[in-house]
C-alpha cells in the first residue's frame, strides 16, 4: 500500500486541501456542484417541494372522501379518474420522492462526509449525476399529469393487469411515465448508495474504527445496502411491465399465459425491505438526538448496530405478507406470518435501547428532542398495529381496509416527517449557520403531533368497522355509511387540514431562520460527532483547519473523569490531560 | 429451546396443509409449481444476503489485515508524542 | 470504546490526513453495483422459472415455436468463458508489471466481441423462424433475459476497450482497469447460469 496513492479518498479527481474555498459562479455553486453538502441540499429542497405536492394531493382526495362531490377549494371537482391519480401520486411521491431522498440521499450526502471526517464523497461526480437523474425522475412524474389520459391511477403498488393494460387503467401514457420515473429514481439511488458505502469504507478519518462511526451513518449504510440488494427484482419487474404496456408482451397478462401475482412478488420483494430502508436512517437520527439531549452514552452501541443488521436480514423474509389474500400457498403464508411477527423483535429492541438511553439522563426538551421522543412513541403504535396485519388469519379481515392505511401511516409518518423534522431542527445550525426559532418550532411540533393522531386514530376505528379503502364515493355503499362512519371521515379530514396548516408554521420558521435567525456557533448542542468540529456552515472542503483525527467513540457524554459533559471525537488525549 | 423449535416447525409444516383456504391454489393442486414457487422464494430471499454477506466478509478480512499491518508499522516506528 | 490513549500521531495541520482505503474504490463501487445487477437478473430468471413451471399441461415447450439452439450456443459460451480466463491472465501479468498485459486485455476483448457477434447471429436466425418478443412467453422471456445480458456485455466491452486504450497509453492508475475487470467477470460468470436456465 503506497501512502501517496491513498493519501486522499478520491477516485475521480477534484482535490481540495482545506485551504479555504475558491469563488465559483452561481450555477457552478448551486446547480452543478459536486460538493456533497450542496447535493444534500438539492435533494432536501427537491424532497420538500415534492412533499408539498404530496400534501396537496392528499388534501384534494381527503376532501372528496369527507365531503363527496364538492368543489375542492384550490382544486375543483375531483372526478373518479382524478381521485385514482391523486391517490397514486400521493403514495408514490411520499415514499419515492420524499422519504427516500430526504432521509437517505439528503441526510446521507450531507452527514456522511462530515461525520466520518473527510472532505467529500469518494465519487463526487457520480454524486452529482445521481441528483440530476433524480431531478429528471421528479420532472417525468410531474409531466405525467399533463399527458393524454392524465397521471397514472393504479396505486403506488402498480398491480397488473390494471397497470399493464390501457383499457383498464385509462392512462396509456401516464402509467408508462410513472414506471419510467420510478426506474430513473432507482438508478439515482443506486449511484448514491454505491457512493455512500464506498465513502464510509475508504474515507474514514484516521483513527476512526468501525465502532467509532456514528449510528446514523451506520444506519444509512445498512439502508443503502438493503436498497441495493432488494431493488433488482423490482427493476426486472418494471422492465417486464414496461414491455407489457408498450410492446404487447404478456408477462403479467393471464390471457397470454402470464401471472399477475408474479408482479406482486417482484414488487414486494423490494417494497418490504424498502420500509426498513427508510426506517433505519430515521432510527439513526433518533439515536444521535437522544444521546445528545440526554447527555448520556448510547446504551449498547453494538446492540443497536447488530439489531439493525438483524432487521435488514429479516426484512428479506417478510414480503409475501402482502399477498396473504392474493392466492399464495397457505404453508408459505404461515412461514411469512412467523417471520413478520419476528421482525417486530429487533425493531422493538431498538426502541427499548433508546428508552434505556433516556433512563437517568439529564434530558433537555429541545425541539429536536421532542421530535425524537415523539418518533419513538408514534412509531411504537405503528409497530404494534402491524402485529394484527402480520398474522395471516387476522389479515384476511383487515386486508384492504382503512386499518391498513392507518397502520402504515403510523409507521411512515414518523419516519418520513417526524424523524426528518427532528433531523432538520437538529442539524439546521450546522447546515445554515443559524438557529431556528424555538417557540415556532415547539408550536409546529405540538400542532403536527396532535393533529396527526386525530387523522389516523379515526381511520383505525373505521378500518376495524370494515371501511374499505380505494373507494371514491362512499355514498354508493350503504354498508359503509352506517351511523358515525362519515363523521369519522370528516374528523380525519379536518385534522388533516389542521396538520397541513401547521406545516406553514414550519416553512415560515425555516425561511425566517435562514435569513434572520440567531447566528449559530460551531457546536451549539455540545455534541461529540465530527460534523460539530467543522465551522457552521462548513466551507467547501469541510474542515479548514485540516481533516480531523478520531480518538474515541461518538457517544462519550458525561464521562466521569471529565469536567465537560461531552468529549468530542477529534480531541486528543485522555480525560485528565485534555480539558477543552 | 428445542421444544419451542419443534413446536414452531410443527406449526409451520403441519397445520396449514389442512386449511387450504386460498382459492387459487386449492383448485389446481399443481405440486410442481408450488415447489418451484417455494424454491424461488428461497433463492430470492437468501441470495442477496449471501452476496452481501460475502462482500462484507471479504471487506472485513481486508480491513482487519490492513489494521494489523498498520499496527505493525506503528510499533516499528514509535514517533515522539505530538501535542495538538 | 473508551480508548484513552491517542492513536499514533496527529496529522500536522493543513496536510491531508492519511486515509486508508480498504480496497480500491473503483472495485468496491463496481462490486456493489454487480450485487444489485445479480439481483436484477435473478428477478428475471426466477420469473421465467415460475412462468415455465406454472404453464398449463401441453403448453410448454410452446407449440409452433422453434426450440432454442442449445448446442450452437455452447460455442458462444466457450468463447465467453475463454475471454474471462484470458482476462484473469491479463490481471496476473499486470500485477507482475509485464507488457503482455495489454495484449491479453485485447485478446479478452476480441473473444468477448466474438460472443456478442455470435449471439447476434443466433437472434437473427430465431427471429426469421418466428420467435419474436410477442409470439409467445418463451420469446418474450428469451429476448428479455438474453437481451439484457447482451446489453451488459456491450457495456462491459466498452469499459474493457477503454481500459485497453489507457493501458496502451501507459497509464499506471489501475482504477478503471480493475473496475472493468470486476464488471466483465460478472458478465462472464452470469452467462452459464442464464444458459442453463433459459436454453434447456
Amino acid at each position: 500500500m503506497s501512502a501517496e496513492a491513498h493519501a486522499h479518498g478520491h477516485a475521480d479527481g477534484h482535490g481540495h486541501h482545506g485551504h479555504g474555498h475558491h469563488d465559483e459562479g452561481f450555477i457552478k455553486k448551486y446547480l452543478w456542484s459536486t460538493d456533497h453538502k450542496m447535493i444534500g441540499f438539492q435533494y432536501m429542497f427537491t424532497g420538500m417541494a415534492m412533499a408539498l405536492l404530496g400534501g396537496f394531493t392528499v388534501y384534494a382526495f381527503r376532501m372528496q372522501l369527507a365531503f363527496p362531490g364538492i368543489s375542492v377549494p384550490g382544486y375543483g371537482r375531483v372526478t373518479a379518474t382524478d381521485y385514482n391519480a391523486l391517490v397514486t401520486t400521493h403514495g408514490s411521491v411520499m415514499i419515492f420522492w420524499v422519504a427516500m431522498p430526504v432521509l437517505i440521499a439528503a441526510l446521507g450526502n450531507y452527514l456522511i462526509p462530515l461525520m466520518i471526517g473527510c472532505d467529500d464523497m469518494v465519487f463526487p461526480r457520480l454524486n452529482r449525476l445521481s441528483y440530476q437523474i433524480f431531478l429528471i425522475s421528479a420532472i417525468v412524474l410531474i409531466a405525467s399529469f399533463y399527458v393524454d389520459g392524465g397521471a397514472f391511477g393504479g396505486a403506488w403498488t402498480s398491480y397488473p393487469p390494471l397497470s399493464a393494460k390501457a383499457e383498464f387503467s385509462l392512462t396509456p401514457k401516464g402509467s408508462t411515465l410513472w414506471l419510467l420515473a420510478v426506474a430513473l429514481e432507482f438508478v439515482a439511488f443506486l449511484l448514491g448508495g454505491i457512493n455512500f458505502v464506498t465513502t464510509v469504507m475508504n474515507s474514514r478519518a484516521p483513527g476512526m474504527k468501525m465502532f467509532d462511526v456514528p449510528i446514523v451513518v451506520w444506519m444509512i449504510i445498512i439502508a443503502s445496502i438493503l436498497f441495493m440488494a432488494s431493488v433488482g427484482p423490482l427493476v426486472a419487474g418494471a422492465v417486464m411491465l414496461l414491455f407489457d404496456q408498450q410492446l404487447g408482451t404478456g408477462f403479467f397478462d393471464p390471457a397470454k399465459g402470464g401471472d399477475p401475482v408474479l408482479w406482486q412478488h417482484l414488487f414486494w420483494f423490494f417494497g418490504h425491505p424498502e420500509v426498513y430502508v427508510v426506517l433505519l436512517p430515521a432510527m439513526g437520527i433518533v439515536a444521535e438526538i437522544i444521546t445528545v439531549f440526554s447527555r448520556k452514552k448510547l446504551f449498547a452501541y453494538k446492540t443497536v448496530l447488530y439489531t439493525a443488521i438483524g432487521t435488514g436480514v429479516l426484512s428479506f423474509f417478510v414480503w409475501a405478507h402482502h399477498q396473504f389474500i392474493a392466492g399464495i400457498d397457505p404453508r408459505m403464508a404461515n412461514i411469512f406470518s412467523v417471520t413478520t411477527l419476528l421482525i417486530s423483535i429487533p425493531v422493538a429492541e431498538m426502541c427499548f435501547v433508546y428508552i434505556a438511553t433516556l433512563y437517568g439522563g439529564s434530558i433537555r426538551l429541545t425541539t429536536p428532542m421532542l421530535w425524537a421522543l415523539a418518533f419513538i412513541g408514534e412509531f411504537l403504535l405503528g409497530g404494534v398495529t402491524g402485529i394484527f396485519l402480520g398474522a395471516s388469519g387476522a389479515d384476511i379481515y383487515f386486508h384492504d381496509t382503512y386499518f391498513v392505511i392507518a397502520h402504515f401511516h403510523y409507521t411512515f409518518f414518523p419516519i418520513a416527517f417526524i424523524a426528518v423534522f427532528a433531523a432538520v431542527t437538529y442539524w439546521f445550525p450546522k447546515m445554515f449557520g443559524k438557529h431556528m426559532n424555538d417557540t415556532l418550532g415547539k408550536m409546529h411540533f405540538w400542532g403536527t403531533i396532535i393533529s396527526f393522531n386525530f387523522i389516523f386514530i379515526p381511520l383505525f376505528v373505521l378500518g376495524a368497522r370494515g371501511d374499505h379503502r380505494r373507494i371514491y364515493d362512499y355514498r354508493h355503499f350503504p354498508d359503509l355509511m352506517k351511523p358515525g362512519m362519515q363523521d369519522l371521515r370528516i374528523l380525519a379530514t379536518v385534522a388533516l387540514l389542521v396538520l397541513l396548516a401547521f406545516q406553514v408554521v414550519f416553512l415560515a420558521n425555516f425561511i425566517y431562520s435562514l435569513f434572520k435567525g440567531r447566528k449559530a456557533e460551531a457546536n451549539p448542542w455540545n455534541a461529540n460527532t465530527l460534523e460539530w468540529h467543522a465551522p457552521s456552515p462548513p466551507p467547501h472542503g469541510n474542515f479548514p483547519e485540516g481533516l480531523p483525527t478520531v480518538h474515541r467513540g461518538p457517544y462519550e457524554y458525561s464521562h466521569p473523569d471529565r469536567q465537560d459533559d461531552f468529549w468530542p471525537q477529534h480531541l486528543a488525549g485522555d480525560a485528565r490531560s485534555a480539558q477543552s | 429451546m428445542r421444544s419451542v423449535r419443534a413446536a414452531l416447525l410443527g406449526v409451520v409444516a403441519g397445520a396449514p396443509s389442512s386449511a387450504l383456504a386460498c382459492a387459487v391454489c386449492g383448485g389446481a393442486q399443481n405440486d410442481e409449481s408450488t415447489g418451484v414457487y417455494l424454491a424461488m422464494t428461497g433463492v430470492l430471499s437468501l441470495l442477496p444476503l449471501a452476496l452481501m454477506g460475502a462482500v462484507a466478509f471479504w471487506l472485513y478480512r481486508t480491513a482487519e489485515a490492513a489494521e494489523r499491518a498498520d499496527e505493525a508499522q506503528r510499533v516499528e516506528s514509535v514517533p515522539p508524542q505530538v501535542e495538538h | 470504546m473508551i480508548d484513552a490513549l491517542p492513536h499514533g500521531t496527529q496529522a500536522p495541520l493543513g496536510s491531508p490526513a492519511k486515509r486508508r482505503p480498504v480496497v480500491p474504490s473503483a472495485v468496491l463501487g463496481t462490486l456493489i453495483f454487480v450485487v444489485a445487477e445479480v439481483m436484477f437478473f435473478v428477478g428475471m430468471i426466477s420469473a421465467f422459472t415460475i412462468s415455465k413451471a406454472t404453464a398449463l399441461p401441453g403448453s410448454w415447450p410452446v407449440p409452433g415455436q422453434p426450440m432454442l439452439p442449445a448446442d450452437a450456443t455452447a460455442l458462444n459460451t466457450v468463447a465467453l468463458l475463454l475471454s474471462g480466463a484470458v482476462l484473469v491472465a491479463a490481471h496476473v501479468s499486470f500485477r507482475k508489471g509485464s507488457p503482455m498485459a495489454k495484449w491479453l486485455v485485447l485478446g479478452a476483448w476480441v473473444l468477448g466481441a466474438l460472443f456478442v457477434g455470435l449471439q447476434g447471429r443466433e437472434w437473427a436466425a430465431l427471429l426469421s423462424q418466428g420467435l419474436t418478443l410477442t409470439s409467445s412467453r418463451l420469446g418474450a422471456f428469451f429476448y428479455l433475459i438474453v437481451g439484457t445480458h447482451a446489453v451488459h456485455a456491450l457495456m462491459a466491452l466498452v469499459a474493457l476497450g477503454l481500459s485497453f486504450v489507457s493501458l496502451l497509453r501507459g497509464s499506471t492508475s489501475p482504477g478503471l482497469f480493475f473496475g472493468a475487470q470486476t464488471f466483465w467477470y460478472f458478465v462472464v460468470l452470469l452467462w452459464p447460469i442464464i444458459y442453463a436456465r433459459v436454453y434447456f
